[in-house]
């Protein structure tokens, strides 16, 4: 107080100033050390599924596209098939798109083969996740029991498609059928919206190829089934249009809200990576099912310009492919790179999917669309 | 050039200031939120004001029925930020265009039938396996009395409304339109809703009423979280608790999804996101866990329950495998609940009584008859869901010193013919303001009316619209009458322009009705109102 008392106002005033300055000065250096990236770079600008956010939003993901490709995304979230109906004005100032099926590449092919024919675009696999079931221990114990699912010799779990896929079919089995009697109505498989969302529309692709006794329908034959098909839709109610909304709900609301789904197997992953804390639980009763034959939902890039070509050159990097694994669960699509499952804390995750068949072709997916909307 | 010096540095310091967070300054805009949320999470607001104060934010919440909130995303105008339903299934009914971002659930509450413990206890339901059909067979015969929210209007009400369908058509599995369609099913389920002894378009207020009408009712649907209140309340009073029963065959649950409204404002979205993380935290969700709502992440599951909140003396069923109804698709859920308003509910008498004195005069008998208009003009009133029965009575009363014309017989419309229903409006339209106001004797006679000519399956209620004070009724009379009445007739009241809350607040009070605020939007409280009955 002595010292303060003793300087005459104008110090006072030039004290508090000094310090005003030094602060402000202080704090915009800080800013700067934070968001210093040592390379130019150059932006690209993406329509992307949602389920490559949690990626493309990774700081560990954004800094190696940055320092070592000199490469930073913009993105905007589109369905996968919204994508591939882009055409003409729409993409322009557009660098990429990354559905999470090759579908959308095959429709957006026919749609825009000028921009092909002249080499403009070009589309490679970065990604692949499989279809899985998810299940929990009570109702899987009883599933076990009555040999609908098996656990292989490495550990995971097991389960013929076609057989799940006979249980669905109408009349659908009473889950007290499947030994699960503390479960009241029929076995159902929860997906999301096949009209709406990927990981549903790759579902119903694989209960078409089923029900052409496991060969890929066409759409030369895609109507034939497509009665059955409908008839379990009609059954399902309203469903979810997001796969990692589908897959949050199925945790929080338990095994009586959603005893068997179908969804991605990238998305317990990242939520075991993610939510840490709750992972002895899910471990406990939280289970995957391999169903064989599963499709693989593929996560393409079509590149549309030079900058859309480099981000396809980048993704393909040991570094990036690392980081889709280890923390969102994207296996690698690049010949030559594998995926160790043993660095997660969660057990039953195969190191390879060796039982995958094709979807059906775009045209065919597009007339299941079409008939499951009406 | 010191002065000069000063004022740059005063303003120097103000920004430093702000930047400080010291709350002295108006928060900027990108810092504040707002939401528009169910009823239930009212009592759960001082929790996120305490956020908003720790945090330099401002969130200024609005509270509407579920169902509501849905309608409001189809239409695409949602005036808020954020939106926090009691219920996913109103975001993917009411969201087609996609609007609603970071959708996250911050906790988790089953909608429950609650009797009390010793009703619990006669009926045999205690650690007993109930199914709907077991409810049904018990408010039949009219050993339950009990309360249930407008399957329309809000979201406990709705909930149960589909349990039941789903129990009594699907047997677990999804509502089909066959299935509301079913003769047997719509008897059933009409049987039901005809056993609801009071209704309403909150689930907040409902248990507000319970409490207050404790003498009068044996339980009421709502959710776990809100049971649990009310217990917590009772066991304040020395009174017996309610017993939670979860059917067997028909249960949802309210997941409390909160989402955000994007529209280009990065600031505000990191705001949000900021919410909604401090919401899933460790902090928040003991003290939403504390308030009885299920928080654990996995499963429904309670990690660290308080027992003494989550008590198995009240029936509190923690371990359950709850196997929630999975809701049918977008145009069955429209389907069930048009069918729910003019078929299926428990029909309702009401008086609908409106002023008519002279400051009505121009802007506010335009407002009035706007209102009118919402509930009677059925194609309007759909839109609200608000549409009228088939066994309704609808009887309008307009009044200024006295009441206009007392032969309420000639107001009279009773079911749902549109048109009938617009000549009332029509006539009602001309029927002009001057004079002075009269309250009282307006009530007594509107309340005496219903009392002589009610049916007896209806659900009876006065809606009186007022924009003043009362200068000439008799006051003591209306009540000495109330007093000797049966008062089992809820006087709503919305008040407009000059009314004064104070007068009408104890004749609401009295008959266990409630005042709905008009002058912000007279519309919205004859629709509000409405929706109560």
């Amino acid at each position: 107080m002595q010292f303060l008392a003793r300087l005459r106002a104008r110090h006072y005033v030039l004290i508090v100033f000094g310090v005003l300055v030094a602060g402000v000065l202080g704090l915009s250096l800080l800013n700067t050390v934070e968001n210093a990236i040592p390379v130019q770079t150059f932006d690209v600008f993406c329509y992307i599924g949602s389920e490559k956010d949690g990626f493309l939003s990774n700081p560990m993901v954004k800094e190696v596209l940055a320092r070592d490709f000199g490469i930073n995304v913009k993105f905007t979230k589109m369905g996968s098939i919204d994508q591939a109906f882009l055409t003409g004005s729409q993409l322009q100032d557009v660098d990429c798109l990354w559905p999470s099926n090759t579908t959308s590449v095959e429709i957006f092919r026919e749609k825009n083969e000028a921009l092909y024919n002249r080499g403009d675009a070009k589309h490679e696999v970065i990604f692949n996740t499989p279809i899985v079931f998810y299940s929990w221990t009570p109702v899987l114990d009883e599933l076990i029991a009555q040999n609908y699912v098996t656990q292989n010799a490495d550990g995971y779990y097991i389960t013929d498609t076609s057989v799940m896929m006979e249980l669905i079919v109408d009349p659908p089995a009473k889950w007290a059928e499947v030994g699960a009697d503390f479960l009241n109505g029929s076995f159902r498989i929860v997906t999301t919206d096949p009209v709406r969302s990927n990981s549903g529309n790759m579902f119903y692709g694989l209960f078409l190829n089923i029900l052409n006794g496991g060969d890929v329908v066409t759409d030369a034959n895609v109507d034939t089934y497509m009665p059955v098909l409908k008839t379990y839709y009609d059954q399902q109610g309203l469903l979810e249009e997001s796969s990692g909304i589908l897959f949050d709900r199925f945790i929080t609301l338990g095994v009586g809200a959603t005893p068997l789904m179908a969804n991605y197997e990238s998305l317990i992953i990242e939520y075991g990576l993610q939510n840490q804390a709750s992972l002895a639980i899910i471990q406990d009763q939280v289970r995957v099912i391999y169903p064989q034959p599963t499709v693989w939902s593929s996560h393409p890039v079509i590149a549309l310009s030079d900058g859309g070509k480099a981000l396809i050159e980048a993704l393909k990097a040991e570094s990036l492919q690392k980081l889709a694994w280890e923390q969102h669960g994207f296996r690698s699509a690049v010949p030559g790179i594998t995926n160790d499952p043993s660095i997660f804390d969660l057990a039953g995750i195969p190191a390879q999917i060796t039982s995958v068949i094709n979807l059906p072709n775009g045209d065919a997916m597009l007339k299941m669309i079409e008939a499951l909307d009406e | 050039m010191r002065k000069w010096l000063m004022v740059v540095l005063l303003g120097l310091l103000s920004v430093v200031m702000v930047g400080c967070g010291a709350g002295i300054v108006p928060v900027s805009e990108g810092r504040t939120l707002t939401i528009v949320s169910g009823s239930e999470n009212e009592t759960l607001e001082p929790i996120i004001q305490e956020w908003a104060k720790n945090n330099n934010a401002r969130v200024d919440m609005t509270y509407l029925g579920s169902v509501d909130i849905s309608r409001m995303l189809q239409s695409g105008a949602v005036a808020y930020d954020a939106v926090w339903p009691a219920n996913a299934l109103w975001l993917a009914f009411g969201d087609e265009q996609n609007i609603v971002q970071h959708e996250q659930s911050i906790m988790r509450s089953p909608v429950v039938f609650a009797v009390k413990r010793s009703v619990a206890d006669r009926l045999g339901w205690m650690d007993a396996d109930v199914t709907m059909q077991d409810i049904l067979t018990a408010t039949e015969s009219g050993d339950v009395r009990f309360m249930m929210t407008s399957a329309t209007q809000s979201n406990s009400g709705s909930s149960f409304y589909f349990a039941a369908l789903t129990a009594f058509a699907a047997q677990g599995d999804v509502i089909t339109a066959e299935s509301l369609a079913d003769p047997q099913v719509q008897t059933l389920i009409s049987t039901f809703l005809g056993t609801v002894d009071r209704s309403s378009g909150s689930s907040g207020w409902l248990k507000d009423l319970f409490l207050r009408t404790y003498d009068l009712y044996d339980g009421m649907v709502n959710y776990e979280s809100v049971i649990i209140e009310a217990n917590l309340a009772l066991e304040q009073q020395g009174r017996e608790a309610l017993y939670a029963i979860y059917p067997t065959d028909g249960l949802a649950i309210a997941d409390s999804p909160l989402g955000f409204i994007r529209r280009g404002n990065d600031e505000k979205e990191a705001t949000f996101l900021e919410l909604q993380q401090y919401l899933l935290g460790a902090e928040a969700q003991a003290s939403l866990l504390a308030a009885g709502r299920r928080t654990g992440v996995v499963g429904l599951q309670v990690d660290n329950a308080n027992l003494s909140v989550f008590r198995p003396e009240w029936g509190i069923d923690l371990d359950r495998v709850i196997q929630p109804i999975r809701f049918p698709n977008a145009s069955v859920i429209d389907e069930a609940l048009r069918l729910y308003q003019t078929t299926f509910r428990r029909p309702s008498c009401t008086i609908l009584a409106v002023d008519r004195s002279g400051s009505m005069q121009g802007e506010g008998e335009q407002a009035a008859n706007a209102g009118l208009r919402t509930v009677l003009n059925q194609s309007i009133a759909e839109q609200y869901l608000i549409q009228a029965h088939e066994e309704d009575i609808t009887t309008l009363v307009f009044f200024n010193d006295e009441v206009i014309d007392v032969r309420l017989s000639d107001w009279t419309v009773k079911g749902n013919d549109p048109n009938e229903l617009s000549q009332l409006l029509t006539r009602a339209e001309s029927v002009p303001s001057q004079g002075g106001t009269n309250i009282f004797d307006t009530a007594l006679l509107s309340h005496n009316y219903l009392t002589q000519n009610r049916a007896a399956n209806c659900l009876p209620s006065v809606i009186l619209m007022t924009d003043g004070r009362d200068n000439a009724g008799d006051y003591n009379a209306l009540m000495n009458y109330l007093n000797a009445s049966e008062n089992d007739i809820p006087i709503f009241v919305i008040t407009f322009g000059d009314s004064n809350e104070d007068e009408v607040k104890p004749i609401a009070d009295f008959t266990y009705g409630r005042v709905f605020d008009g002058r912000k939007d007279l519309i919205a409280a004859f629709r509000n109102a409405r929706g109560y009955n």
